[in-house]
C-alpha cells in the first residue's frame, strides 16, 4: 500500500448517509433537515446523476460538528445516520515511489516472485532526507540527535534498570538477520557471528542487521540500545537481497538450540503458517526456552496481515506504534486465521512497541533511523534482554521461560484508548511495570486477555459491536493460556462459569481448549449462547471462567505444580432482533492462502498476488461488518455447511468471495430455504477464468515447485451449481471499469459477469474492459476507438417465498484492496433480500427482465481438471458435518436435514414468521425438525482446532506400557465425565419436557 | 420463576459435589502413584538428561521414553518400564524414525551408535557457504546424548520442497562423516529417501529432466550424487569414473562425443560448490535429483 506523505492536506469533513424512513424526492429531504436542524455545522451534498429523478431514501451530508451527528439521529424520519466510507488511492507522487521502493515484500509485481521464503515489507526509512540536511549543521545535529537520543529508551525508562546495575549482562541473545560486523565499534560484546546463507561473508552488508543489533545492544550515545552488555550471537540467516529459505532457518534453529540462547529476535516474517518444518522449528526454540521475539508485519492497516512466526502463542508478537501512542499505519493486524472457520482468531500482536522513527545503528558508524515492525521487535527484544538479567543467573532458566516472559509482558502493558485488541494486544510495553512483576514472580498459569468486557469500547471490538441475544449462532473469543509452571501443562478439568448473579444463568456456555498445554502456551475457547428462556432479556450478565492447569513437578518438588486461571466476562445482551434484521455470513466455503494458491481477488493489484487475509467478517470484511452494525443489522457467522443453520430466523445468507465447492444436501437445502422458508439470498463472486489462471503460475524457488492457481478470486462452477436451481450462472469474464448506480461512482475490480437470469427479475448492466483475453497480469491499453460492450453484473429477482440478489465482485466490500465501497448498494440490497422494500432506481422498468438471460451449458465456466482440489477443499472429499461454529445442540450432527421433517416446534419468544406471509405460503409444510443428539464425533474433531489435527493426525500413540502410570486416572476422570454427561442428558430431557408445557400454555 | 431458579441451584450443587468427588478420587490415585515414584527415585545415582520438546513423550539419557507425568521429579528421569533404547516408528536401515523422542532413544543404543565415535567427532562452525549444509555442533560432544539430541532434530536434509518434509522418518540419528565403507550405501540410501535419481537426455539439464517429470531438481541432493559409487549405480560408466570441473556433473559421456573426451566414461566434480541444476553440456546425459 502506498505510505501517507509526511504532512497530508488537512483533510475534508467526514461525508455521513442519513437514512430516512419514507421515500420522498431528494429536494424534500432536505427541505426537512433545513428545517429540523440549525444551519452551521453540516451541508447538504447535492448528487447529480440519473438518479435524482427518482424518489429516495437517503441522503448525503457533509458534517464538521460531531453534535450534529447526535441531533439527525433523533429525528422523527430518520432511519440513521452512518459515515460514508469511500477509500481511494492517492497518486504516487515521485517521494512515494522511493519510499515504496524500500518496502520489498516477496512479489515486486504481479508477475514474477522474489527467490526464497515468502517475506512481507521491512522496515523502512522515512527521515532519511531530514538526516541529511541535519549533517550540515552542527548546531542543529545535536539539539536534533539529542532530543532522539532519549526517545526510545528513556521513553522506556531503562535508565532505571541500568542504575540498579541490570545492563543484560550474561545474557545471550541471538540476532536472525543479515550479519553484523566484528569490529563494529557500537558493541561490546559481539560473541559469536555464523552464516547460513549461500553468500559467503559474515558481514553486514544491508545494514538491516546491524540495525536491530544497535536498538538491543548499541552503546552509542546518539543511538543507545536498551542492554548494552547482552552476548550478541549474530546469525546471518539473509542475504543482502533480504532472501532467506526455510532449510537455512532449520539449521539455524538447531544450533541455536545446541548453544543455549536466552533471547531470539526474528524482525521478518510472511504469511506461511503452514510451513510444517518451519513451524514445529518454532515449536522447537520455544520449548527448549528460548524466548522468542518477532515482528507482526509491515502489511498495516489492513486486517487479517499477521505474519507467521509472530502470529504463534508461544511466540512474542510486536506491533508497532508511534510516539503519539496511535497504532502505526503500517502495523499488522486482525487475528490469527489459523484456527478458522470453526474456532476464532486469537488476539495478536502480544503488545505494541514503538516502531516509527527508531535510531539504530549503521553498517559500520553512525546512527539512522528506521521504521517498521522490524524495528518495534528489537525493542522489545532489548526490553526482553534487559528483564531477563534481572534475575539472578542461577534462578534464570528455572523461572523465565516465554510463558513467564509474555505474562510479564501483556500484564505489565499499558492499555491504549483508541485502538482494539486485535491491534494493540495487550496495549504498549511498559518495562518497569514488567519488571515489578518478574521481581517477585513465581511460576504460574493465566489466560491472555483475562477479561471480555462487552462494555469496554473500542478495546474489546467486535464482541462490543454486537450484543448477544437468544437463537444466535454461538459468539466464540479465543484467549491463550500461557503456562509459566511447564513447557508442558495439563487442563485438569472441565473450565467453570461462574455467574455473578441469577442472569447468569441465562448462559449456555461451552469450552473448547488444549488438554496438553505445550509448549508452554495452549488455547481456551468459549463458544457463548444465550437460552431460549432468555429471549426477553435485556441486560449485562456478568460472571467469570476458572480453569485449572496442572504441571509435572520441576526437579526436587514433590506434587504437581497447580494453578488457577480466571477470564472475567461481563457481556451484553439484547432481545433476540426481528428475522429481518438477521443476517448469516458464509465463512466455511471461503478458502484462502496457505495452503493454497488462491489469488487475490482484484488483479489490479501487483504487489500481493495471494489471498492471504482470511476473508472474515472481522478481518479484511471488518468495515463491512462496521457498517451493517451501524445500520442496524445484527451479522452472524456460519464457518459450517449450509445445512447447520435453521433458514427460518434469518433474513439474509450473504454469500461473498467464495472458493470452495457445495456438498450435495447443502444445495438442496438451499433452494428450499429460500423457495419454501423465504430466506434472502445475497452473493457477491468474483472473477473466474481458466486461461486467466494458467498464465498466472509462477516457480517458486523455496518450495521448488510450480504454483498454479486452484481457482479463480471465488469458484464461480461451484456457486453456478448453487444458483442452478434458481436459474441465475455466473461467466468467466474478467471486467474491470467504473460505473455510475444509485447516484454513487463505483469501481468494478476483476469481476464477473452473469450469464443467467430468470424472466421477470431486474438486471443492471453496463460497459466494461473484459481482461481476460488479454492477459491477467498486465492491462492491454486500448485503442480510444474501441467498444466496450454492456455487460450483466446486478441481478435482483425474487423466487418462491424468498428473493435473491446477485453482483460479480467484491472488492467493494473487502478492504484489502478496496478502491470504492458499494455498501450503499449492499444496503439496498438487504432490504429488498430481508424485507422486500425496493429501490426504485434498482426495480424500475427498463431493467426488468422481460425474457431470461441464458447461456449453454458448454459455455458456462468448467472447473480446472489438472488440479488436486480436494487438497484445499472442506468439501472434496470430506464429510458434511457441523462443527464447533454451530449451535451448541447440533455439534457433530448433519445439521437441520431435510428428510426429517416433524411438527411445528415454535419457541418461546422467537419471532414468528411473518403472518402476512404465511398464510398465504407453504412453509408450514416445510418445517424443520432438528434431530436427535445420537451420534457425537470424535475428541479431535470437536476440540475445533484444525490446524493441530492437520499436523499430528499421524502422531504415533505412546504405547501402552509407557502409558500406565497415567492411565489408570485418566481412566477414573474419564468414567467420571461419561456420568456428568448421562446426568446433563436427563436435565435435558427434564427441561425439554418442561419447555414442551410452556409451548402447549403460549398455544392457549 | 421460582421453580426454574430452585431447579438452578440445585444442579448446581449437584455439579459441584460430583466434581468434588471427582477431584478427590483423582488425588488418591495420584498420591498412590506419587508413592511408586518415591520408591523409584531411591535407586537413581544420578539425575538424568531428557529432551523436552515433545508435546506428549520425553526421553532420558538412560535410554527411555515416557511422558511428562511420569518422570520422577527428583532424579528427572523416567521410570525404567518398557523396552530400553526403544526403537518404536524407527527405520534402523536408514536409521530415521517417525518421532523425535524414539529417535533420540534409539540413537543411545550401544549396539548402533560407539560412544568413541561420537566423542571424537568435530565439526567446524559454519564460516563459509561451502559449509551450510553440514551438521553443525560447537566443537566435542560432551556426550552420546548431547549428540542424539541434537542429531536427531529436523534439519535442511529433513525437508524436501522446503515447506514440506521428505517423509515421515524425519528425525535421523546416523553419523554422517568417517563412517564405515558398510555402512555407506544405508545411509546414501538414507540421504536420498524422497528423491528420485533420474538419467536425463543428452544436453539437457537437470531441471529441464526433472520439470518434463513434473517434478524439480533438489540443488542441494547433488552433492550426494556426486560420488562414483552412486554414479556407477545409475549409469554404465563404460570407460571409467574421472574426475572432471563442470556444472553438468555428475554425468556421463554420451558414445559418439568427440574422443578427447573420453566417450562412456561418468565425471564428477571435485569443486562441489559449482555443483547446480542449471548446468549443462551437449556431449553429456545428466543424473538429476528430482522431488
Amino acid at each position: 500500500q502506498t505510505l501517507t506523505p509526511n504532512s497530508p492536506p488537512p483533510p475534508p469533513p467526514p461525508n455521513y448517509i442519513v437514512a430516512f424512513r419514507h421515500y420522498a424526492a431528494a429536494d424534500s429531504h432536505r427541505a426537512y433537515l433545513e428545517s429540523a436542524l440549525r444551519p452551521e455545522g453540516w451541508r447538504w451534498i447535492p448528487r447529480r446523476n440519473p438518479a435524482a429523478q427518482f424518489p429516495t431514501d437517503f441522503g448525503l451530508v457533509a458534517i464538521e460538528d460531531l453534535g450534529v451527528v447526535d441531533e439527525i439521529q433523533k429525528l422523527g424520519s430518520v432511519k440513521y445516520v452512518s459515515l460514508d466510507m469511500s477509500y481511494k488511492r492517492g497518486l504516487m507522487t515521485k517521494k512515494d515511489q522511493r519510499r515504496n521502493d524500500n518496502k520489498v515484500g516477496a512479489f515486486e509485481d504481479g508477475k514474477k516472485k522474489r527467490p526464497g521464503k515468502i517475506f512481507t515489507a521491512m522496515s523502512f526509512s522515512e527521515a532519511e532526507e531530514e538526516d541529511a540536511s541535519n549533517r550540515s549543521s552542527s548546531v542543529k545535529w545535536g539539539r536534533e540527535l539529542l532530543m532522539q537520543r532519549s526517545q526510545v529508551t528513556s521513553m522506556f525508562g531503562a535508565g532505571d534498570l541500568w542504575a540498579k546495575g541490570y545492563t543484560g549482562a550474561k545474557v545471550k541473545m541471538a540476532i536472525f538477520d543479515t550479519g553484523i560486523r566484528a569490529d563494529h565499534p557500537h558493541f561490546r560484546n559481539i560473541k559469536e557471528r555464523t552464516n547460513w546463507t549461500n553468500e559467503d561473508t559474515l558481514n553486514d552488508n544491508l545494514g538491516h542487521g546491524t540495525f536491530v543489533a544497535g536498538v538491543i545492544a548499541g552503546v552509542d550515545a546518539e543511538c543507545l540500545g536498551f542492554a548494552p552488555d547482552t552476548e550478541i550471537y549474530a546469525f546471518r540467516v539473509f542475504t543482502d537481497a533480504q532472501v532467506s529459505y526455510t532449510s537455512w532457518f532449520l539449521d539455524a534453529f538447531n544450533y541455536a538450540i545446541a548453544t543455549n540462547m536466552d533471547v531470539l529476535n526474528l524482525s521478518i516474517g510472511g504469511p506461511d503458517y503452514l510451513d510444517l518444518p518451519f513451524v514445529e522449528k518454532i515449536w522447537e526454540i520455544t520449548a527448549n526456552n528460548i524466548i522468542m521475539v518477532s515482528a507482526i508485519g509491515n502489511d498495516g492497516p489492513l486486517y487479517g496481515t499477521l505474519n507467521n512466526p509472530a502470529d504463534q502463542s508461544d511466540v512474542i508478537g510486536v506491533g508497532g506504534i508511534d510516539y503519539s501512542d496511535h497504532i502505526a499505519s503500517f502495523s499488522s493486524r486482525g487475528m490469527s486465521t489459523w484456527e478458522l472457520p470453526h474456532g476464532y482468531g486469537r488476539v495478536k500482536p502480544d503488545i505494541v512497541a514503538y516502531g516509527r522513527d527508531i535510531m539504530g545503528s549503521k553498517i559500520s558508524a553512525g546512527c539512522k533511523s528506521l521504521s517498521g515492525t522490524s524495528v518495534a521487535s528489537p525493542v522489545v527484544a532489548g526490553v526482553v534482554c534487559l528483564l531477563v538479567s534481572v534475575i539472578p543467573e542461577p534462578d534464570r532458566k528455572n523461572i523465565l521461560n516465554p510463558a513467564s516472559m509474555k505474562q510479564a509482558l501483556v500484564e505489565g502493558a499499558a492499555k491504549l484508548s483508541g485502538p482494539n485488541m486485535y491491534e494493540q494486544g495487550a496495549g504498549r510495553v511498559d518495562l518497569l511495570e514488567s519488571y515489578e512483576i518478574l521481581k517477585s514472580y513465581k511460576p504460574r498459569a493465566s489466560i491472555f486477555p483475562s477479561f471480555l468486557d462487552y462494555t469496554d469500547c473500542p478495546y474489546s471490538w467486535p464482541f462490543c459491536r454486537q450484543p448477544l441475544y437468544a437463537g444466535a449462532m454461538p459468539v466464540i473469543f479465543n484467549a491463550t493460556i500461557l503456562n509459566g509452571m511447564g513447557v508442558v501443562g495439563y487442563v485438569d478439568s472441565t473450565p467453570t462459569w461462574h455467574p455473578s448473579d441469577e442472569e447468569g444463568n441465562l448462559l449456555n456456555i461451552h469450552f473448547t481448549y488444549s488438554e496438553i498445554i505445550w509448549p508452554w502456551t495452549g488455547y481456551l475457547a468459549i463458544h457463548m449462547q444465550i437460552k431460549e428462556e432468555g429471549a426477553q432479556f435485556s441486560g449485562k450478565i456478568e460472571g467469570n471462567v476458572t480453569l485449572r492447569v496442572s504441571s509435572p513437578p520441576a526437579q526436587g518438588e514433590k506434587g504437581p505444580r497447580i494453578s488457577i486461571c480466571v477470564l472475567q466476562l461481563k457481556l451484553n445482551v439484547v432481545p433476540t432482533p426481528p428475522r429481518s434484521k438477521r443476517i448469516l455470513w458464509d465463512q466455511f466455503h471461503n478458502i484462502k492462502y496457505p495452503p493454497g494458491y488462491i489469488p487475490r481477488d482484484s488483479l489490479d493489484v501487483r504487489n500481493d498476488i495471494l489471498d492471504w487475509h482470511g476473508d472474515h467478517l472481522h478481518t479484511n470484511f471488518h468495515i463491512m461488518f462496521n457498517m451493517l452494525r451501524d445500520a442496524g443489522y445484527y451479522v452472524e457467522s456460519l464457518g459450517s455447511p449450509l445445512t447447520c443453520f435453521d433458514a427460518r430466523l434469518y433474513g439474509t445468507l450473504l454469500l461473498v468471495d467464495l472458493e470452495d465447492e457445495y456438498f450435495a444436501e447443502e444445495i438442496e437445502k438451499l433452494r428450499d430455504d429460500v423457495v419454501n422458508t423465504g430466506l434472502g439470498l445475497a452473493v457477491f463472486s468474483e472473477w473466474y477464468n481458466v486461461d486467466t489462471m494458467v498464465k498466472m503460475r509462477f516457480f517458486d524457488d523455496n518450495t521448488r515447485s510450480w504454483w498454479t492457481p486452484v481457482t479463480g478470486g471465488a469458484n464461480v462452477p461451484a456457486l453456478n451449481d448453487l444458483l442452478a436451481p434458481f436459474g441465475i450462472a455466473f461467466g468467466d469474464k474478467i471486467l474491470n471499469g467504473d460505473f455510475s448506480l444509485l447516484g454513487e461512482q463505483n469501481r468494478y475490480a476483476s469481476g464477473t459477469d452473469i450469464v443467467r437470469f430468470p424472466r421477470g427479475g431486474y438486471v443492471h448492466s453496463f460497459p466494461f474492459l473484459d481482461s481476460s483475453e488479454s492477459g491477467a497480469t498486465q492491462n492491454v491499453l486500448q485503442t480510444s476507438g474501441s467498444t466496450k460492450a454492456d455487460s450483466p453484473i446486478l441481478g435482483l429477482t425474487v423466487m418462491g417465498e424468498g428473493r435473491i440478489a446477485v453482483y460479480g465482485d467484491s472488492n467493494c466490500l473487502d478492504s484489502s484492496h478496496m478502491v470504492t465501497n458499494c455498501f450503499t448498494l449492499l444496503r439496498k440490497i438487504l432490504d429488498f433480500t430481508n424485507e422486500d422494500v425496493r429501490d426504485p432506481e434498482l426495480f424500475s422498468d427498463s431493467n426488468k427482465q422481460d425474457s431470461p438471460l441464458y447461456e449453454a451449458d458448454n459455455q458456462l465456466p468448467s472447473r480446472r481438471t489438472d488440479v488436486n482440489f480436494s487438497a484445499y477443499s472442506a468439501i472434496v472429499g470430506k464429510e458434511l458435518i457441523c462443527r464447533t461454529d454451530t449451535r451448541l445442540e447440533i455439534w457433530g450432527t448433519k445439521g437441520y436435514s431435510l428428510q426429517v421433517r416433524g411438527r411445528n416446534r415454535r419457541l418461546p419468544g422467537y419471532p414468528v414468521i411473518d403472518l402476512g406471509r404465511g398464510l398465504n405460503s407453504t412453509s408450514d409444510a416445510s418445517n424443520i425438525w432438528r434431530p436427535r443428539l445420537t451420534v457425537r464425533s470424535n475428541k479431535d474433531d470437536s476440540l475445533g482446532n484444525r490446524y493441530l489435527g492437520l499436523f499430528y493426525g499421524d502422531e504415533p500413540d505412546a504405547p501402552m506400557l509407557v502409558g500406565g502410570h497415567w492411565l489408570v486416572p485418566v481412566v477414573v476422570a474419564v468414567t467420571g465425565i461419561l456420568l456428568l454427561s448421562f446426568w446433563r442428558i436427563r436435565q435435558k430431557r427434564r427441561r425439554r419436557r418442561k419447555g414442551s408445557s410452556s409451548g402447549r400454555l403460549a398455544n392457549i | 420463576m421460582e421453580v426454574s431458579a430452585s431447579a438452578s441451584r440445585r444442579r448446581n450443587n449437584s455439579i459441584c459435589i460430583k466434581i468434588s468427588l471427582l477431584i478427590l478420587v483423582i488425588f488418591h490415585f495420584s498420591s498412590t502413584i506419587t508413592a511408586i515414584r518415591k520408591d523409584v527415585g531411591f535407586q537413581i545415582i544420578h539425575p538424568c538428561k531428557t529432551t523436552v520438546q515433545g508435546r506428549y513423550l520425553l526421553s532420558d539419557d538412560n535410554g527411555y521414553v515416557c511422558n511428562a507425568a511420569s518422570v520422577n521429579s527428583r532424579s528427572r528421569c523416567c521410570p525404567q518400564r518398557g523396552e530400553k533404547f526403544s526403537c518404536h516408528g524407527c527405520n534402523l536401515l536408514s536409521q530415521c524414525c517417525n518421532s523425535y523422542e524414539y529417535c533420540v532413544s534409539c540413537c543411545l543404543n550401544p549396539a548402533l551408535i560407539s560412544k568413541e565415535q561420537v566423542l571424537k567427532m568435530k565439526v567446524a562452525k559454519p564460516t563459509t557457504a561451502n559449509t551450510h549444509h553440514l551438521i553443525f555442533w560447537p566443537g566435542t560432544y560432551s556426550s552420546v546424548f548431547d549428540y542424539c539430541a541434537g542429531r536427531c532434530r529436523h534439519s535442511s536434509e529433513s525437508v524436501v520442497h522446503e515447506n514440506a518434509y521428505i517423509s515421515d522418518f524425519h528425525h535421523c540419528f546416523s553419523l554422517s562423516s568417517n563412517s564405515s565403507a558398510g555402512k555407506n550405501s544405508t545411509l546414501t540410501e538414507a540421504r536420498l529417501s524422497g528423491i528420485n535419481v533420474v538419467v536425463g537426455r543428452q544436453g539437457e539439464s537437470c531441471n529441464s529432466v526433472c520439470k518434463s517429470r513434473g517434478q524439480s531438481c533438489v540443488p542441494n541432493k547433488l552433492v550426494v550424487l556426486n560420488s562414483c559409487d552412486i554414479i556407477q549405480k545409475y549409469m554404465s560408466c563404460k570407460g571409467s569414473c574421472l574426475a572432471s570441473v563442470g556444472a553438468d556433473q555428475p554425468a556421463e559421456v554420451v558414445y559418439d562425443a568427440p574422443v578427447h573426451l573420453n566417450p562412456g566414461s561418468c565425471l564428477y566434480t571435485e569443486t562441489q560448490s559449482i555443483l547446480s541444476c542449471d548446468g549443462l553440456h551437449q556431449h553429456t546425459r545428466r543424473l538429476c535429483p528430482c522431488a
